[in-house]
């Protein structure tokens, strides 16, 4: 029988750090897509916003999302933005955990992506912990083929984060 | 090996007088179901009702809690006929790209009540999530989501996969 729940690629940050986190030629075989990751930021912050692109595009994006840190909440609209990474100056060894799900992402309409994300470490100030859940509609009707992720600060992504692209099939 | 995600039905709607979207005969043999809806009621002003084995009767709650950017919210509703996700100021389109994510695990057991996990958004409008219950100890065998008090939009297409071990 065939795999429905396919792992496409994955992609692991080395030594060096990695300033965006990219997968290309995505087979157009699949119903749904599915992005999980673990990530810590280079920027010293305790937090830096993720975003992500479809086939190299950072335009025609909407967007809002709800986001608690312990004392606030806030809802908001910022293209792109899917979560918070953890940041260089929150506890070590302390990444992000979050997942991005586009359904009929071969299809001729606008596409659609959900995605949820979680930054913890075990601090008490205000704001070093978010939890974020953001819609995400890129207007463009062209099947996607490749995805980037990329931080606002940064400039890198840190040695040991993670991501793993899965293709879903419905049949 | 076996398949741990497996794909059970999809349903779709190709035209615009479609009520509801329904998976029934739903094997006991998986642990956990994930539902993921894409499309929207016609109606704006509504959202989508879950409901479990034809289960009309006031035996569902949900809490729900949303953001449009502006406006921060969070609202509860006990004893209803189904589980309501988003509508009345909570998220509702008619657009062909919403999104609608059901989580329920353990849905064949029967001795607990059964609780949904919901995410449900207007990319680029309004995100939520929500928290369901349905009060029957019953395995579900069949589920129900529709448009309350209109129809879905075209285009409309809903999935139902099973989760293994």
């Amino acid at each position: 029988m065939a795999e429905t729940y396919f792992k496409i690629a994955s992609v692991t940050v080395g030594s060096a750090g990695s300033s965006t986190i990219t997968f290309t030629s995505i087979p157009q075989t699949y119903t749904d897509l599915k992005l999980v990751w673990s990530l810590r930021s280079s920027r010293s912050s305790v937090t830096d916003p993720i975003r992500v692109s479809f086939n190299s595009s950072s335009s025609s994006f909407t967007n809002k999302y709800l986001s608690g840190n312990s004392t606030t909440t806030v809802t908001g609209s910022s293209a792109q933005y899917v979560g918070e990474a953890v940041g260089n100056t929150a506890t070590t060894s302390t990444f992000n955990n979050g997942e991005l799900y586009i359904p009929n992402y071969t299809s001729a309409n606008y596409k659609s992506a959900s995605s949820n994300s979680v930054s913890e470490n075990n601090a008490s100030g205000t704001g070093d912990a978010v939890a974020t859940i953001a819609s995400t509609l890129w207007s463009n009707t062209a099947a996607i083929t490749s995805i980037t992720l990329s931080v606002d600060t940064g400039p890198n992504f840190l040695q040991y984060s993670t991501a793993r692209l899965y293709g879903i099939s419905n049949s | 090996m076996a398949l741990t995600y497996v794909p059970l039905a999809t349903t779709s709607v190709s035209n615009g007088t479609t009520n509801y979207m329904e998976f029934s005969g739903i094997s006991s043999s998986y642990t956990n179901l994930i539902m993921v809806v894409q499309g929207g009621n016609q109606n704006a002003s509504y959202g989508l009702g879950l409901r479990f084995n034809s289960d009309s009767n006031s035996n569902y709650s949900v809490t729900q809690l949303t953001g449009n950017g502006t406006t921060s919210a969070s609202a509860r509703e006990t004893s209803q006929p189904q589980i309501i996700i988003g509508g009345n100021g909570f998220g509702g389109s008619n657009l062909v790209t919403d999104i609608t994510r059901i989580y329920i695990n353990n849905y064949s057991n029967t001795t607990t009540y059964k609780t949904t996990i919901g995410r449900n958004d207007i990319p680029g409008s309004v995100v939520g999530t929500t928290a369901g219950l349905w009060r029957s100890t019953a395995a579900i065998a069949t589920i129900r989501i529709t448009a309350q008090s209109s129809y879905f939009v075209n285009g409309s297409t809903a999935t139902l996969y099973g989760i293994a071990g």
